[in-house]
């Protein structure tokens, strides 16, 4: 591929797929900045390895794929063991961070509060529009798996948006 | 299939076209309110979720992969000692630049060519600014590179030291009469690959040699570069 062929499929893949991969990394994180991070270093690590990207309909779940890597790198590169750290701490401390950057509605917080099990195949389906078996490729999970999830994520959401929760008392804007 | 076996599958993907699951909805009124009223709920989560992106991130993302191509290609802005502030207009790409600053990589070699041309599309601002600069403010920067102007073909825009490729240099736009052009005054001739005739749809350049270092002119695919690189190369002298 020559140097302005490449440029131009790059910058393409950054035009269609920024926005999704933006939200996608913002709802990963809770953090605007952090977001803005992901993306630029996920771009960058996909310009690099372009040329193995052959077939574009899967630029996509490339691109979301390669995100996910980074913020996991994210993690590693903090010495940040998750699973020693209670669910409940991670979003405690992270909606007090995003408190700051934007104004979240009731249902934005129930997303936000949904364990990243449940909350990364509900945003890739609905926000970045995957479909089950992209999803199954992007979390390495069988699609049976996915499923699953994706029904526990929106009956979790359900359940907590019709009970009575202390922790979301604040009325839903408008 | 039964009602619990629809409410799971349903739950999982509200817009499943799968056939059954279509025809076991249409049995039942009830189905059919479910259906609806997930598919709703899903509009209401899709805009949840559509956080507001950035302003330019698409451009932040681009302009980074192109300076990633050569770490080192830096800009820095002149002094203040300019009258006009001109900053304002670039006060945008000086903080995508800084941020590039921080991320400096090993590349592939760009030829001079796709170095100049990359360059002018980092830096595409430079093209629109308004700034009226005096040869007296040029020289006293291109002087720090042994360099001397006695004139440019057109009014000087922009005026600001640069790295190309790794060289601390000045990258000059000057209006013609064919819309702005660029030079790159590089002092030290660097063995650059590539020829000295570069081009794309929409820019044509020319790298004159010269023992002290190379002056690269961008200019619109159709103006007469050659006739500008000529004036050029005979007003600059080397101290």
């Amino acid at each position: 591929m020559g140097m302005a062929d490449k440029q131009k499929r790059y910058e393409a893949l950054v035009q269609v797929y920024h926005k999704e991969l933006y939200r996608f990394a913002f709802w990963l994180s809770k953090d605007a900045t952090v977001a803005e991070d992901l993306v630029q270093e996920t771009f960058l690590r996909a310009w690099r390895s372009l040329d193995s990207l052959q077939d574009q309909g899967a630029a996509k779940s490339w691109l979301l794929t390669i995100l996910r890597r980074e913020n996991a790198r994210r993690f590693e590169r903090k010495q940040f063991d998750y699973s020693d750290v209670e669910q409940d701490t991670l979003v405690d401390e992270h909606n007090t961070a995003l408190d700051d950057d934007m104004e979240l509605t009731v249902l934005q917080r129930h997303i936000m509060a949904l364990p990243d099990e449940y909350k990364e195949p509900l945003i890739l389906q609905v926000m970045a529009g995957c479909s089950g078996e992209e999803i199954a490729d992007i979390l390495n999970l069988n699609k049976n798996t996915v499923m699953t999830r994706l029904y526990r994520a929106r009956n979790q959401l359900k359940d907590a948006l019709t009970r009575n929760d202390d922790k979301f008392t604040e009325a839903p804007n408008g | 299939m039964d009602e619990l076996e629809f409410r799971r599958r349903l739950l999982a993907q509200p817009h499943d076209k799968d056939k059954a699951l279509l025809e076991y909805a249409q049995q039942s009124p009830e189905r059919l309110a479910l259906v609806n009223e997930l598919k709703s709920f899903d509009k209401e989560l899709q805009q949840a979720m559509q956080v507001p992106v950035p302003e330019s991130l698409a451009d932040k993302i681009i302009l980074r992969q192109s300076m990633s191509d050569d770490g080192s290609d830096v800009c820095v802005p002149m002094p203040r000692s300019v009258k006009r502030p001109w900053y304002l207009a670039l006060a945008a790409s000086i903080a995508i630049v800084f941020s590039v600053a921080l991320y400096q990589l090993n590349s592939p070699t760009l030829t001079i060519g796709e170095h100049a041309l990359a360059h002018v599309y980092h830096e595409i601002d430079s093209l629109e600014s308004q700034d009226r600069l005096d040869m007296a403010t040029v020289n006293a920067r291109l002087s720090e590179l042994g360099g001397q102007l006695s004139a440019l073909p057109g009014e000087v825009t922009y005026a600001r030291f640069c790295r190309f490729k790794g060289q601390k240099s000045l990258h000059l736009v000057f209006e013609s009469d064919f819309g702005p052009m660029t030079v790159f005054i590089v002092p030290t001739n660097n063995e650059y690959l590539g020829d000295n005739y570069f081009s794309d749809q929409r820019f044509a350049g020319r790298v004159s040699h010269f023992p002290q270092g190379d002056a690269i002119l961008v200019a619109a695919a159709k103006a007469p570069i050659d006739e500008y690189q000529s004036r050029i190369n005979q007003s600059l002298h080397w101290l």
